[in-house]
């Protein structure tokens, strides 16, 4: 284990597990996988929604919403990296980064590292940050999107 | 009440009206505007009559010293300088003029870095350094003052007008500055788009470089003061 030692600040963490890559499964993105998000989530985006004019739009055919991969449960996993700080952990944030689309058909494979650890303060006092990334490829090995999200560990 | 700032409006076309604290998506890990979106609406609240003449980025706990805004600088009209906000053991701290050297003394990861080995370090490296958003509670400089009785010997400036501090907290960094006599800046601390410029120092002499507001936040003369009081009067 890693100690971070400051005038104020002491936490630990186990340092080894950082950017290491965890598979978590994978989803092959039906169409009616699709629809059904789009119409969870109202969705009318012609480019997930309308065969016809996807198919006349920048993609050549229907895509996936990016933002239905973090929804999709692939399984659970990831490396703990073992916090020893704060007596609560609160949800921080989250990120979804796009790099390519990803179409009907396709199957998803999830891969989720715990990218980052560290700490800042703030008026309420020190928090520690963990930072997750799950990056979603393609059956090519095509890297279509990554998610990031982010807990806090804090003393309440 | 809240206490009314010492600037109040002025004949701003004599002044170079600088936001001295922000962060963005390329290096903060909480900012959610990018360095083009803040020069947009820079422009746009141009058109609206206000002055803002530039922007220095402070990232969180980071400086990378091969990052260049030039270009997009000069494509929208707007001067972009580039700082860092560290953490210290009195709160958060800005940084003008981040040399090598202190990158190489100190690890800006730490949330707390000695203050003032910071303080004069950035001094002796050919920079300056500033307490920020000083009145807010555990991370700005007046309430380790009051509670620790920390010394100010080498604090020569702080952030007294912070556009993510409420008016208590801004007000308190006016009275640290009066009581102790020090130099006041302006900052937005903006995290997002709509909250650049919100608050900034105005300064005498046009700056374009990180030197000339190195050298300026040193000797010049400047005040801290809100966007609402760059509007042009008629």
């Amino acid at each position: 284990m890693t100690s971070e030692t400051g005038s104020e600040v002491r936490f630990e963490f186990d340092r080894d597990v950082l950017g290491v890559d965890v598979e978590l499964g994978s989803i092959t993105l039906t169409p009616k996988l699709i629809a059904d998000y789009c119409a969870a989530v109202a969705e009318t985006n012609p480019l997930y929604t309308d065969e016809a004019e996807a198919k006349a739009g920048p993609h050549g055919g229907l895509i996936a919403p990016a933002g239905m991969l973090p929804s999709l449960t692939f399984g659970r996993g990831g490396l703990d990296p073992k916090v020893k700080f704060g007596n609560t952990q609160m949800f921080a944030g989250s990120r979804l980064e796009t790099f390519a689309p990803a179409r009907p058909g396709d199957t998803i494979t999830a891969k989720v590292q715990v990218k980052e650890v560290f700490p800042k303060t703030g008026r309420s006092g020190t928090m520690l940050f963990i930072v997750r990334r799950t990056s979603y490829y393609n059956q090519d090995g095509t890297l279509v999107a990554a998610s990031e999200q982010s807990i806090v560990h804090r003393e309440v | 009440m809240h206490r009314r700032q010492p600037y109040g409006r002025s004949t701003i076309a004599d002044y170079f009206t600088l936001d001295l604290h922000s962060h963005s998506t390329d290096a903060s890990d909480d900012a959610g505007g990018t360095v083009e979106g803040y020069l947009k609406w820079i422009v746009a609240r141009r058109k609206k009559g206000f002055q803002i003449d530039g922007i220095v980025l402070t990232e969180h706990r980071s400086f990378d010293p091969t990052v260049d805004y030039s270009d997009i600088a000069a494509q929208y009209g707007v001067t972009v300088l580039r700082g860092a906000e560290l953490e210290t053991d009195v709160g958060h701290v800005l940084v003008y003029g981040v040399d090598e050297r202190l990158a190489q003394e100190f690890d800006f990861a730490s949330v707390s870095l000695p203050y003032a080995d910071l303080f004069r370090a950035a001094k002796e490296f050919g920079g300056f350094a500033v307490g920020a958003h000083a009145g807010r509670p555990r991370i700005g400089l007046a309430e380790h003052v009051a509670d620790r009785g920390v010394s100010l010997d080498f604090v020569e400036a702080i952030e007294q007008l912070n556009g993510g501090s409420n008016a208590a907290e801004n007000d308190r960094a006016t009275d640290l500055a009066e009581a102790h006599g020090l130099r006041g800046v302006g900052g937005s601390d903006a995290h997002f788009v709509s909250a650049i410029g919100r608050c900034l120092t105005a300064f005498r002499r046009p700056i374009h470089s990180i030197e000339e507001l190195v050298e300026e936040l040193r000797e010049g003369e400047y005040h801290p003061m809100r966007v609402e009081d760059t509007v042009k009067s008629e």
